[in-house]
């Protein structure tokens, strides 16, 4: 009584459905990959420009030199290395809510943990791409991988440079895995459900022939369960890696066993604060509403807090590291020139949008208000990245050799590469959005299965 | 001869699943747009083939990448920079560590596609009227019976579990 596979597409919905399965959570979380709102759109143009700016900016920078850029000696480390801190520091977020909460079996990950993890993705990317411009010869960039190569120099492992980009290409790989192994079966169901036979057969490409059987979801979830284990050490060893960068050096305010801990903490709490601010107005523009719930945003809020808090942890210890040491410069780097010096005003605005936003969150009111979430993440934001332009620019600006020190101004050219390349995450969101679903739906449904039933193991 | 029931709810297919094992039918699998028992949910025991080619992965890793450092930096082309030692095994560290959980990664990836067989964009199942729904609302048993087993003996256990349809089907290759 098997059915030739022809005519089995064709009579998908005259078949019969008394009283079933309720569908629509499939239904919402479908519906965004049917429709090209205009908002999408003008989003998308916004982006699109933003982008060409960035193309600008880049080949200006590759045409000149990198002399285009504001950094001068000592301040020989600015926005690249700015910029490449805090978008990777964004992109910790979605593993941390993916594998850390999938090891724990936190069902209501569900919601967010696909936006977080394309967050992720698209963020780490990003940053990938501030070091290799900062190379002042970005077309050599291959020199950095150990490719047996005709003139026999290798690159030098002792070196940070290399680490970065072991810690950045394997994160971002296994990043890609981890979200492309949990999306595959809601590609199987984009590919049941969605109508028009290209689509179908895009999704079904995909899906790589996804059937949904119970051994096929068992070995899903292990394969799962075992990289988010080893995702979960990754994504704690890059930041600290990043972080490598700078505590190797003997600069003061750099040199620190702290910065480990402390970059890692930094990079959940602003990764957390970009969930909020991409899943607010998600939500609300795709009525999600009733997948990422107030109860979801209010488990983001707190999380994020706990984060401020721990963030704040180390600002006192790097302050109280600073007073115990016998090393003069350090000293003079955490207490007159970071709060007092040049770029003293920073200092305090990052104190308040880092350890004063967060605070608002003890109110179970300002937890489940969107609009005061969205702002509070915005503010986080860039509190974050002022942050890391605190620890950049003040150390160097202010070295051990007075006689060197110089301020730091920005160029435009700076300036377009950090705008373009946040116009290049929306751009590679707003498709993200479009074309793949943004919920894990198999988690989502199973947890609500199991809330109905009372069903767990 | 294979044996494909469908349910219009997960719970329904979940009191089949117990009921017709508990009848002597063995292998029973389900088809479902999310892991229905538990055991497809958590994967309790997990996947020791899986778990041992992430170790076979990622102790592959931990040779390979510290030998290609060693080679480069000590046996090919020691750089002498301040006078530390050419063979800096701490300096080698963060790279071996990020190329094991890389291999391990992806040596667990490649295990599920290569146990699934995936990608297999289509599969005689696919063949099954209406089998789509199982990646959206329905839910299906699959199992096997032997050959001399008659349709009405499979009918009289399964018909009172309220099932939307029952198809029978050969085994194809």
């Amino acid at each position: 009584m098997i059915a030739s596979a022809r005519t089995a597409r064709a009579t998908v919905d005259s078949v019969a459905s008394p009283g079933a399965e309720d569908t629509t959570v499939v239904d919402t979380v479908l519906a965004p990959l049917d429709r090209t709102p205009r908002s999408w759109m003008l989003l998308m143009l916004l982006c699109s420009a933003g982008t060409i700016l960035w193309v600008v900016s880049v080949w200006y920078t590759v045409y000149a030199g990198i002399g285009a850029w504001g950094n001068n000696i000592p301040v020989a480390w600015a926005f690249a290395i700015i910029n490449f801190v805090w978008w990777i520091g964004i992109g910790h977020a979605g593993t941390f809510i993916s594998a850390f909460l999938l090891l724990l079996n936190q069902p209501w990950r569900a919601a967010v943990s696909r936006m977080a993890e394309a967050m992720t993705l698209i963020a780490v990317g990003i940053a990938g791409t501030f070091p290799l411009l900062h190379l002042g010869r970005p077309w050599f960039f291959y020199w950095l991988v150990p490719y047996p190569s005709t003139m026999g120099v290798w690159p030098n492992f002792k070196s940070a440079l290399p680490w970065d980009v072991a810690a950045i290409g394997s994160y971002l790989l296994v990043s890609t895995m981890f979200f492309y192994l949990g999306l595959v079966p809601d590609l199987a169901t984009a590919r049941d459900r969605l109508t028009g036979r290209t689509r179908r057969r895009l999704y079904a490409v995909f899906a790589l022939g996804w059937n949904g059987a119970g051994r096929q979801w068992r070995r899903q979830r292990a394969a799962l369960k075992i990289i988010a284990a080893i995702v979960a050490a990754l994504v704690v060893s890059v930041h600290s890696i990043v972080s490598l960068d700078f505590s190797i050096a003997q600069l003061p305010g750099w040199h620190s066993t702290l910065f480990p801990p402390y970059f890692v903490v930094g990079a959940i709490y602003s990764g957390l604060a970009m969930v909020l601010a991409l899943a607010v107005p998600v939500r609300s523009a795709y009525e999600l509403q009733s997948v990422i719930t107030t109860e979801h945003l209010d488990r983001l809020a707190r999380l994020l807090l706990t984060m401020g808090l721990l963030l704040a942890y180390c600002y006192l210890t790097e302050l109280f590291l600073a007073s115990q040491t016998d090393d003069a410069r350090e000293r003079a780097t955490q207490l007159p020139h970071r709060p007092f010096g040049p770029f003293g005003w920073l200092y305090w605005v990052m104190l308040a949008l880092t350890v004063g936003t967060p605070q608002l969150f003890w109110s179970a009111r300002a937890r489940q208000r969107p609009p005061i979430l969205f702002g509070a993440a915005i503010a986080i934001l860039i509190g974050m990245w002022i942050e890391r332009f605190v620890i950049v620019v003040t150390s160097l600006a202010q070295d051990g050799l007075p006689a060197s020190w110089s301020g730091y101004i920005p160029t435009w050219v700076d300036w377009g590469i950090l705008a373009g390349s946040l116009s290049i995450f929306g751009l590679f969101f707003l498709l993200f959005l479009r074309f793949v679903p943004a919920a894990v739906l198999a988690e989502v449904r199973r947890e609500r299965f199991e809330n109905a039933t009372g069903a767990q193991s | 001869v294979i044996v494909l029931v469908e349910f219009g709810a997960a719970d329904e297919a979940l009191r089949a699943l117990k009921t017709l094992a508990s009848l002597g039918y063995v292998h029973i699998d389900t088809h479902a747009p999310f892991p229905l028992t538990d055991e497809a949910a958590y994967a309790p025991r997990g996947s020791m083939p899986l778990a041992f080619l992430g170790f076979g992965g990622g102790l592959t890793a931990l040779v390979a990448a510290y030998l290609v450092q060693w080679y480069a930096n000590v046996a090919s082309y020691p750089l002498n920079i301040g006078g530390r030692p050419a063979d800096a095994a701490a300096a080698f560290l963060p790279t071996t560590f990020e190329s094991i959980c890389l291999m391990a990664s992806l040596a667990v990836f490649g295990g599920f596609l290569i146990f699934e067989r995936l990608p297999r964009l289509w599969q005689p199942i696919f063949d099954v009227e209406g089998f789509e729904r199982a990646s959206i609302d329905r839910f299906w048993l699959s199992f096997e019976v032997h050959a001399s087993t008659t349709a009405d003996s499979i009918a009289a256990d399964v018909l009172p579990l309220h099932p939307l349809r029952i198809v029978l089907g050969e085994e194809r290759e």
